[in-house]
């Protein structure tokens, strides 16, 4: 069980003399498993990988396989294949349209043919799952909602749809700090009791480095990184930094400390770099 | 200078119940200042914002710009001219098909001369660094570019105060960067008075004075040191304190001797190692 792109290739507005290739030579496989945070700086190629993974673009060379069903052919077993993919792009607060929580959350379980029976269902486990209260929030109109709560109504949206794979593209913009706990929280369980493959799409630095286990580094249209996030922040950070990224701070203050002699192993959180000082420094 | 007097701002839920998204602000911003506005998401920074230049008008209270009260009708042009907004998603604020002809707008509609609508223009694009983009269409340029196209536009109408509302929400570690060091150059060189609204806390440390909001009112204002330096009281208002000083505070709070006011990884590492 896999989203697995072989040598795919996309070129916009091809055959004009404003072509641009914005993916080159992917090779790539991403395990239902996984927690996987995409990052690069703007016009990298990010968004037009995301959309190559769920069919709403096809590769002009190359292939794209979910489940080792290729993307580009047709029929019902492709339709079938696109429902296991579920997408959450920005802002999808901008995107509620019903009259009420429920009936948002349970347009697209509907859409996919469910009985009134797995739709209600459906629609209670995704509420639970992003945080909100069912029988207090169902009945409200979701336009009238905070920020967040907006934010959360739009991704039980799609994760009432059931998919195998969730991808999410800045879930966490314009979000404060508590708001960005609330949902992080509500992706962990998912990934975690649903087993649910996350692949989170993100400027954030500190929430890549935090909750995903893989990062994927795009820079002109190419995974210039593959591997874990220690590597990354710890072995290739000058090459972070020409990427257009950002040193999460929990790195930065770690590595200015190693810097200065003190013997650091192990920093996962601040917890961790406290009792790190702490040690390295023989205070009690 | 802009003061504001018990501000109060009422608007009603679904229910029709009255809810204050405002309730009493009292604060003066005085001209050349960097302050930086940060809260939870609801908390009021937007609608505080929108209150200083005339976009919405005072339930109770006043809100008055160089001495010219938001309320008064025949002001609020004028005050809109000195007041520039910015806001999160540049997508929204770009007018024309050609960047120069986009900071123009603002000028032409004002009713400045042609000649030195050109002379505006060009300055404003040497300010936020994109002379070289002058003559390209601004959907093919890069969010940190997009913004500082739109604070271009701003610039262009000769403001004395610019509200960024999150202006670097939407942007890439570069496009963030980008922006903030342009904020920062017009308010040290061209001494523009800035109010930043802001989740990211390392941008509200470059401020010359923080202000924390909570549910319609300020709850807590200083330098970005006396501010942040509270990581406990600040979580209280769901805003996050930089990691340099949750960790002093925690160390402190273990019996270690760091002092009060670290905030910034440098002073805290100094500290640590002396």
């Amino acid at each position: 069980m896999s989203i697995k792109l072989a040598d795919a290739t996309f070129t916009y507005m091809k055959g004009t003399p404003l072509a641009h290739t914005a993916l080159k030579n992917i090779n790539l496989e991403i395990q239902q498993g996984e927690f996987v945070a995409l990052v690069g700086h703007t016009g990298s190629g990010k968004s037009t990988l995301v959309q190559l993974m769920n069919g709403l673009l096809q590769p002009m060379k190359g292939s794209v396989c979910i489940d080792d069903i290729d993307l580009s052919i047709k029929g019902q077993i492709v339709r079938d294949t696109r429902k296991k993919m579920g997408i959450v792009f920005q802002y999808p607060e901008q995107q509620l349209f019903a009259e009420t929580v429920y009936e948002d959350v349970a347009f697209a379980p509907r859409n996919k043919g469910m009985t009134a029976d797995e739709v209600d269902k459906a629609v209670r486990s995704a509420l639970r799952f992003v945080g909100l209260d069912f029988d207090s929030f169902q009945g409200r109109n979701p336009l009238h909602l905070s920020g967040g709560q907006m934010r959360r109504v739009a991704i039980a949206g799609v994760v009432a749809m059931q998919p195998d794979y969730l991808i999410l593209d800045e879930p966490s913009a314009g979000l404060d700090p508590k708001g960005c706990k609330e949902l992080f929280k509500s992706i962990l369980s998912l990934h975690k009791e649903k087993g649910i493959g996350i692949i989170l799409v993100t400027h954030n630095m500190e929430e890549a480095a935090m909750y995903a286990k893989r990062i994927l580094v795009m820079d002109k249209g190419q995974i210039a990184f593959d591997g874990l996030p220690q590597e990354l922040f710890v072995e290739r950070r000058e090459q972070l930094l020409m990427w257009g990224m950002d040193e999460p701070e929990l790195y930065k203050l770690t590595n200015m400390l190693q810097k200065r002699g003190l013997q650091l192993t192990e920093i996962k959180d601040i917890n961790t770099l406290v009792s790190g000082i702490k040690k390295a420094k023989g205070w009690r | 200078m802009i003061s504001i007097k018990n501000l109060t701002h009422i608007y009603k839920d679904n229910d029709g119940k009255e809810i204050k998204a405002l309730n009493g602000i009292d604060l003066d911003i005085a001209e050349g200042e960097f302050v930086a506005v940060i809260g939870a998401n609801g908390c009021g920074k937007s609608t505080l914002a929108r209150h200083i230049n005339a976009l919405l008008l005072p339930a109770e209270g006043t809100v008055t710009v160089d001495d010219m009260d938001t309320q008064e009708e025949t002001k609020i042009w004028e005050i809109r001219q000195r007041v520039g907004m910015v806001f999160q998603n540049p997508d929204n604020q770009i007018v024309a098909a050609v960047v120069e002809e986009d900071v123009a707008f603002g000028p032409e509609n004002i009713g400045v001369p042609g000649l030195e609508i050109c002379d505006r223009v060009s300055k404003a694009l040497g300010t936020v660094e994109m002379i070289e983009y002058a003559k390209k269409a601004p959907h093919l340029l890069s969010g940190g570019q997009k913004q500082r196209l739109a604070i271009a536009g701003i610039l262009a109408l000769a403001p004395k105060y610019i509200v960024l509302d999150e202006p670097t929400a939407m942007l890439d570690p570069k496009g963030r960067r980008e922006v903030v060091e342009t904020v920062c150059r017009l308010n040290k060189e061209k001494g523009i008075t800035i109010i930043y609204i802001t989740h990211h806390m390392d941008e509200a440390m470059l401020a010359d004075r923080v202000v924390v909001m909570n549910e319609g009112k300020i709850v807590l204002q200083g330098t970005a040191k006396e501010v942040f330096s509270q990581p406990d009281k600040l979580a209280k208002y769901a805003v996050e304190s930089p990691l340099a000083a949750q960790v002093a505070a925690k160390l402190r709070h273990d019996g270690i001797k760091i002092g009060e006011q670290i905030i910034g990884n440098e002073e805290l590492v100094a500290e640590i190692c002396r």
